[in-house]
């Protein structure tokens, strides 16, 4: 999500964020899918960085996709094809709010310990749910905020533009009083948001 | 009417029927593609991506530094494999090109 699947560079939430604090060096460090171990092996790469921002997503908890060895995925030309088995695919899903694969969680959870001991870390995520309320229960110091309103489409529940702009607004207020808890008296301080 | 004019009078009635199907089909394909009212082209994106990532020893997969085109939006990825954010205020009204460099 902080990737910004299906937006412009000048549109993704953290691109807006760097907008907003033009005295803070502020790099996207999210990449399309990854989940909580991929944002944990990240960690080492900003060993620099004054502050971490970790936007937890729902599916962060989820198993990481294999994008090495998918192979060509093979679409069906015709596109009447297409919504139906996505159509199918979709009917066939489980209900929101199902419980998590055991493994899953706890793996998720054990990346969320080990992130949570950087002292520079801070989690935030969309209230509303189920997976973020167990994180806040387990990490009070999480910050939850609104959940935007404006997706892509259907299919694609990423952020638009605009949803973006829901989610900087939301917590470009957090984001400054991090900048002024961990960088009080450092002129160009250095967050670096991430996640999935 | 005879027995070859009842088989006559079904085939063509089941010909009007099949190209009747195969119409609206068409219609309905033609519908798809270019309104795509669900946003099936984000699959085309996730598979663009998927054939371009290329394996991280630390972070798994990333992105090769580039500019990417994607269905209806764009993205600059630096060679630090990390997306370009532009220090170019949201008020003015375009992306200078400058912005668009890869880091």
């Amino acid at each position: 999500m902080t990737w910004g699947q299906s937006v412009n560079d000048e549109d993704t939430w953290v691109n807006l964020a760097a907008h907003a604090l033009p005295d803070v060096h502020i790099v996207n460090a999210g990449v399309g899918a990854y989940n909580s171990a991929n944002i944990r092996r990240s960690m080492p790469l900003f060993d620099d960085a004054d502050a971490i921002v970790y936007l937890i997503t729902y599916n962060d908890a989820d198993a990481a996709i294999d994008f090495l060895h998918m192979g060509d995925r093979a679409y069906p030309s015709l596109w009447i094809l297409r919504y139906a088995g996505y159509a199918s695919y979709r009917a066939g899903l489980p209900p929101e709010g199902a419980p998590l694969a055991t493994e899953d969680k706890e793996r998720f959870f054990e990346d969320l310990d080990a992130l949570a001991a950087d002292p520079r870390v801070t989690f935030v995520g969309f209230a509303g749910f189920a997976l973020l309320d167990e994180v806040k229960a387990r990490y009070p110091e999480t910050i939850l905020i609104e959940p935007y309103t404006n997706s892509v489409s259907y299919i694609d529940s990423h952020p638009n533009a605009a949803g973006h702009r829901q989610i900087a607004q939301n917590l470009l207020p957090h984001l400054e009083h991090i900048r002024e808890a961990r960088c009080p008296n450092q002129p160009t301080p250095t967050p670096t948001p991430t996640t999935n | 009417m005879s027995k070859a004019g009842r088989f006559r009078w079904l085939a063509s009635r089941l010909l009007v029927a099949l190209g009747s199907l195969l119409v609206v089909a068409l219609a309905f394909e033609i519908l798809l593609r270019v309104f795509d009212p669900w946003g099936m082209r984000y699959f085309d994106d996730v598979e663009f991506a998927a054939r371009r990532y290329v394996s991280d020893p630390v972070r798994d997969y990333v992105l090769p530094a580039g500019r990417y085109e994607f269905s209806a939006w764009r993205a600059v990825v630096g060679t630090d494999h990390m997306r370009y954010v532009c220090p170019i205020p949201t008020a003015r009204p375009a992306v200078p090109s400058s912005c668009w460099a890869t880091r």
